[in-house]
């Protein structure tokens, strides 16, 4: 088991009668990029700020490598972020900037050159070095935002939505980088591109309402190990009763319109989740079923939107209460 | 540190103070050279008329030895015997500069100062920078950057009217004049240190640049008003409010007049304190407070 990048025992914050985090408590390991969702006012930009020592807790403790957040500064650069809604300043070069925060790192001269050169090349800006801030778009900013971050090769990065406002293809490429830097690097990032993030993320937490709904593996989170979507090909309905009987313990859903059988196993049944899933796709080729596609698990935005209360209507400007979140 | 110089002296901003207080010297120079040139001229015409030659009555006027410039000093300075002895042998156009300089340095410091955090605080700048250094260092570099800033205004301010004495006045001496900016400068840089330090804490404290320049304006106003408020002289009781006095950095710059006496180590030591006492709420301010 990895050492922990990141540890909170029940942490709470209090903003007056608001309680924007209720006990949170949760570990993430080193060296993995983790992800942190949830809706708006689940509380992931406070626990951002908690983490950065930005606000201080109303209860519980943190460590972030090792450390008070308060005394982040004491490692010297080892921990960067990329705040939402932060600038930098306007009338400065990309160049300088990057100057200025490496060595805010402790890096200097050469050395400090080289890991400019370094970063922008990873960003897409080396030609715009000398740019100032304020002739960059939106897009542009944030990728100075993300270089910065970069410099020095910190041990962990705090991202509150960082491919917001870039276009596909820097997105994309960031993506990657992000994945590519765990060898060295624990990446905590938030998003609301959950695509985006199934496809980084080696573990995550769901916040709803200040509280954790579900955290683990994209696996656990997704359930991918007890659940199984089977989409139907054209043709035969299929007998419920017969596949239930040939699965033994798992639990048969299945709705005609979208053609979709869900199959939900039990935790530790003894067998495999892969030996099920053969099992059970045995069972309905042998019923005489087509099937147009196998999914495990459910995907990011549907365990989302199960856990943060349902998709939103659609028509109605006066919408019915949510639906109670099932945890 | 030195990024936070660069930024700070390379600034439009930084730029364009330095190039005005510079103008307003020479212009002051300009002016203050015309003014005693012309009285310099009518002394030596008189001296001249009344038999003495030429070079001999250049030589006989000296604007400090005159009575009337005497009893000018005398009446500026009030009661204060040291201070007024140090105006006296201080060439006039020297003291004419660094007089006008104190009365506009706490707004230079002011027009510099008043946003050097609250703009990083107004950008959220801040959170980038607060998981990666200490507030103290980063206030330290700042402090140092805007006093650098100040000292080169007021060295180049300083050689510009130097320059222009050296070159005009034939009655100004080179060394003596030298001499005579070494002592007053040291003074007008701990005077502005002491403002700095308050314009930090105003920095620190207001979350927005507009915010900032508008309470620093009423502060300055405030401690302005504030030193007037002691009325105490040597042997009198000090009335309530004049203990507000000492409170303002307006009301401790007599001081820096003395040779070093006690008078002069009340006044190194209030504007010591505004500097740490600034400095460290900045600090405080910066690290405890939400962001």
């Amino acid at each position: 088991m990895a050492a922990a990048a990141i540890t909170l025992e029940q942490v709470k914050k209090n903003f007056g009668a608001v309680q924007a985090l209720r006990g949170v408590s949760l570990e993430i390991p080193e060296k993995t990029v983790f992800g942190l969702i949830g809706p708006n006012g689940a509380g992931k930009t406070t626990l951002f700020s908690l983490l950065l020592g930005y606000l201080e807790p109303s209860e519980g403790s943190l460590r972030v490598l090792g450390v008070k957040p308060s005394e982040l500064h004491t490692l010297r650069g080892q921990v960067a972020a990329l705040p939402q809604d932060s600038d930098l300043p306007p009338t400065i070069t990309i160049t300088q900037a990057l100057t200025y925060f490496g060595s805010l790192c402790g890096l200097s001269g050469a050395a400090l050159n080289k890991d400019i050169d370094r970063v922008l090349e990873l960003v897409d800006l080396k030609e715009w070095r000398r740019a100032k801030i304020r002739q960059l778009s939106h897009g542009m900013k944030k990728r100075v935002g993300i270089a910065q971050t970069l410099i020095g090769e910190p041990k962990l990065i705090i991202l509150d939505e960082p491919t917001s406002g870039l276009d596909p293809k820097h997105a994309y490429h960031l993506i990657q980088l992000f994945k590519a830097i765990t060898d060295k690097t624990t990446v905590l990032i938030s998003s609301h591109n959950l695509a985006e993030l199934e496809h980084l993320c080696d573990s995550a937490v769901i916040l709803v309402r200040g509280g954790i709904v579900r955290s683990g593996s994209m696996n656990d989170i997704r359930r991918a190990d007890v659940e199984v979507r089977v989409t139907l090909g054209q043709g035969k309905e299929p007998n419920l009763s017969v596949l239930s009987g040939a699965l033994g313990d798992a639990r048969l859903d299945y709705v005609a319109d979208t053609r979709l059988l869900t199959l939900r196993f039990e935790e530790n049944a003894g067998k495999s989740s892969d030996e099920q899933t053969t099992k059970a796709l045995s069972a309905m080729i042998a019923d005489g079923l087509t099937i147009r596609s196998v999914e495990r698990g459910q995907s990011l935005l549907t365990t989302y939107l199960e856990l943060a209360g349902g998709p939103m209507p659609t028509a109605a400007p006066v919408a019915a209460p949510a639906p109670m979140a099932k945890i | 540190m030195r990024l936070e110089l660069l930024r700070t002296l390379g600034s439009l901003r930084g730029l364009l103070v330095i190039m005005l207080y510079v103008s307003a010297s020479a212009l002051t120079g300009v002016f203050y050279v015309y003014v005693v040139r012309g009285l310099e001229e009518k002394a030596i015409e008189m001296v001249a008329q009344q038999g003495g030659g030429g070079m001999a009555a250049r030589d006989m006027v000296d604007i400090t030895k005159v009575p009337a410039y005497q009893s000018m000093i005398d009446n500026y300075a009030g009661d204060d015997k040291a201070k007024a002895e140090l105006w006296k042998n201080t060439p006039p156009i020297v003291l004419f500069s660094f007089l006008i300089a104190l009365w506009f340095l706490p707004f230079l410091v002011m027009v510099t100062a008043h946003d050097v955090l609250a703009r990083d605080n107004e950008l959220r700048t801040l959170r980038f920078i607060r998981p990666r250094t200490s507030m103290l260092a980063w206030v330290a570099g700042k402090f140092v950057a805007q006093t650098a800033l100040i000292f080169l205004v007021t060295v180049l301010s300083g050689l510009v009217i130097y320059a222009i004495g050296l070159a005009k006045l034939e009655s100004f001496n080179a060394v003596e004049g030298g001499l005579a900016f070494a002592t007053f400068w040291w003074r007008v840089l701990i005077f502005e240190i002491g403002f700095l330090g308050i314009m930090f804490v105003i920095s620190a404290a207001c979350r927005t640049s507009f915010t900032a320049i508008i309470v620093s304006a009423l502060v300055l106003f405030t401690l302005w008003l504030v030193q007037f408020f002691s009325y105490w002289k040597e042997g009198e009781e000090l009335k309530p409010g004049g203990y507000l006095a000492y409170l303002s950095p307006f009301f401790h710059k007599d001081g820096l007049w003395h040779a070093l006496d006690k008078t002069m180590w009340i006044s190194l030591g209030a504007y010591g304190l505004f500097t740490v006492i600034g400095i460290a709420l900045s600090i405080y301010w910066l690290q405890e407070r939400e962001i």
